[in-house]
């Protein structure tokens, strides 16, 4: 069974649209990314998923349940919000029995298990205003595992989290992933997110522009190129003019963060420790027509040295900037 | 209706690990034997200062005899149900407000509740909480006057106004027709709090409102008793243990008219009702 499914969704309010016709569906046993930038429609999506907000038009059903009646699955659905939800004035442990009684589940782990599995058993006795964020989402993220539920949506889970956070946040959604519950989550963090989610829909502007599993999106791309080649000033000069080729906008930032430099070439290139500009130059190209050996022909005839040509791995960033590009042509057009 | 249940057993739990909830407590049974010590204290206090002339006169002082117990624990208990009322109203209004703006609304109505249960289960929280007030305000009091006044008929200049039978059902009248308009106050705190999305502003509201209707409900004439408010204990009180704390002490003009007991029911009955589908409807369509 389907465990979410979307049909033609329309959210508005007011005058500004904030979801429009959108469509998705989750199956069993995903980690289901819903990301996109901030403003884009994600939190309204499933608020509407969820129940919380009424939709103007579509179809939401949540284990086969309609959301607007979303507490008739007991308990199956477990719900992790971006803003903190857990009762002020009660320690984590009266958090967890509070939820217990107001869900009424039985059964599943215990609370103790809960707050180990979340790494926050020995915080159990405090009082959940001295907490910090991400040991506040922690809990929440205990919170609704109580029962056994078989859906855990995730509103923004890693906003506000420094790197230590995000990564054993990462880390406890694969191993819940792991375990069988079906996870889906909104994030503009695509870069973090794409190291974890099985399926992915990209919403911009309130629209699911491409909604697919990460392998299809993600991966080395013979479209796109890597090329190091020196002097950088020559062969950028050589690739610009070079038809077919699209210098990228944005350069390998995946290997190669410390270097990149928007506005396609590396423009000052590879740095050597003196400081001096090096000659060498890695691009970033989009081929559009052109073939692989064509590029490498016209920067040896040009009388460049390239010593790396290779499909370029391309990652959510990437797929999320054509298909916002893509999308912003659409517009306009 | 689990779900109803499943929000009561919730907040109920909740209620009692509150600390400010429990202090509360602590402090309208604190209010209500206080006032009966105090009331003892000036009385004692005033014997003191004429045995004091009678002495100086040369005379034999009579012995301290407090007046019937009955009036200070009217009226010992009176004051805390004054407080009571602001406790309630407070309780109510931060109940639905703060969880909406806290979010702790949606976690219920997602996986176990539906709209309709969260209000319900609040709502009859009220019950319990009143009921709980109201012993603790009664007992501090009653505690207290027993401990310091002689209990027996009323006895005016020598005539005997009511047996302690008469007094005793007529307290338990008067208590029981707090009942109505004190559950009136929960619900009308839990409708202003479903209309807010945080608490400090449905606290205030619901203060402000019913503060001002005390204040000002007397220019409305006898159209006040169709406002469930003026039947509740209050600083401007019109209450029927207003009225008993009189009668206990012999006023002939105390005690309501039987069309007045009728309505202290009917009113604040109508009202909570109401007060109560109202917030059932807001809440239905807010945003969570």
């Amino acid at each position: 069974m389907t465990v979410l499914r979307i049909e033609n969704l329309h959210k508005r309010y007011g005058r500004t649209v904030a979801v429009r016709d959108v469509s998705l569906s989750v199956e069993p046993g995903q980690l289901f990314g819903l990301l996109g930038p901030n403003g884009s429609g994600k939190t309204t999506t499933l608020g509407c998923a969820l129940g919380l907000l009424r939709p103007d038009g579509g179809r939401v059903e949540v284990l086969g349940v309609p959301s607007a009646r979303i507490h008739e699955t007991l308990g199956r659905v477990a719900v992790v919000f971006d803003a903190p939800t857990l009762v002020p004035g009660l320690t984590v442990r009266q958090n967890m029995a509070y939820a217990r009684r107001l869900l009424g589940h039985a059964g599943g782990r215990s609370d103790d298990e809960l707050l180990e599995l979340v790494g926050m058993s020995e915080y159990a006795s405090r009082r959940v205003g001295a907490l910090s964020l991400g040991q506040h989402r922690r809990v929440s993220i205990a919170r609704a595992l109580v029962g056994r539920p078989e859906l855990l949506v995730l509103d923004e889970p890693l906003s506000g989290l420094d790197t230590m956070g995000v990564r054993s946040m990462l880390r406890l959604f694969v191993a819940l992933r792991d375990e069988g519950l079906t996870i889906v989550a909104s994030s503009h963090r695509l870069h973090e997110m794409e190291r974890i989610v099985t399926h992915v829909a990209i919403v911009v502007e309130g629209r699911v522009v491409r909604a697919a599993p990460l392998g299809d999106l993600v991966g080395p791309r013979h479209d796109r190129l890597l090329v190091d080649a020196s002097p950088a000033q020559r062969a950028r000069e050589v690739l610009a003019a070079l038809p077919g080729v699209t210098l990228a906008s944005d350069v390998a930032r995946d290997d190669d963060a410390d270097r990149a430099t928007p506005g396609g070439a590396n423009a000052g290139g590879a740095r050597d420790p003196s400081g001096d500009p090096s000659p060498a130059g890695r691009f970033a190209l989009r081929l559009e027509g052109a073939l692989p050996g064509a590029v490498n022909r016209a920067l040896l005839d040009a009388g460049c040295e390239v010593s790396r040509l290779a499909p370029r791995h391309v990652g959510l960033l990437d797929v999320f900037e054509d298909l916002v590009e893509a999308h912003g042509a659409k517009e306009r057009a | 209706m689990t779900g109803t249940l499943r929000v009561l057993r919730a907040e109920g739990y909740r209620l009692a690990r509150r600390r400010p909830a429990l202090v509360s407590l602590v402090l309208l049974g604190l209010a209500s034997a206080s006032w009966v010590w105090v009331t003892w204290a000036a009385q004692a206090f005033d014997h003191a200062r004429r045995a004091r002339v009678i002495l100086a006169d040369g005379g034999d002082p009579p012995a301290f005899v407090p007046e019937n117990g009955y009036g200070p624990l009217v009226d010992g208990w009176l004051v805390g149900l004054k407080l009571t009322v602001v406790v309630l109203a407070v309780l109510a209004a931060r109940g639905l407000a703060g969880d909406l703006g806290g979010g702790v609304l949606r976690l219920a109505s997602t996986r176990s509740a539906s709209r309709t249960a969260l209000v319900l289960g609040r709502a009859l929280l009220g019950v319990p909480v009143l009921l709980v007030t109201l012993l603790v305000t009664g007992g501090a009091a009653w505690c207290c006057a027993r401990a310091l006044f002689p209990f027996g008929p009323l006895v005016v200049r020598g005539v005997s106004l009511a047996s302690v039978e008469d007094l005793d059902a007529g307290l338990l009248q008067a208590a029981l027709l707090t009942l109505p308009p004190l559950l009136a106050t929960w619900m009308y705190g839990l409708f202003v709090s479903a209309c807010f999305r945080s608490a400090v502003g449905a606290v205030s509201t619901t203060l402000v409102t019913l503060l001002g209707f005390d204040l000002f409900k007397g220019l409305m004439g006898e159209a006040r008793y169709l406002v469930f408010a003026t039947f509740s204990p209050s600083f401007v009180d019109d209450s029927c243990m207003k009225e008993m704390a009189g009668a206990a002490r012999g006023y002939v003009d105390a005690g309501y008219r039987d069309e007045l007991l009728a309505m202290n029911v009917v009113v604040p009955s109508v009202w909570a009702l109401a007060l109560l589908l109202g917030a059932c409807a807001v809440l239905a369509r807010r945003r969570l």
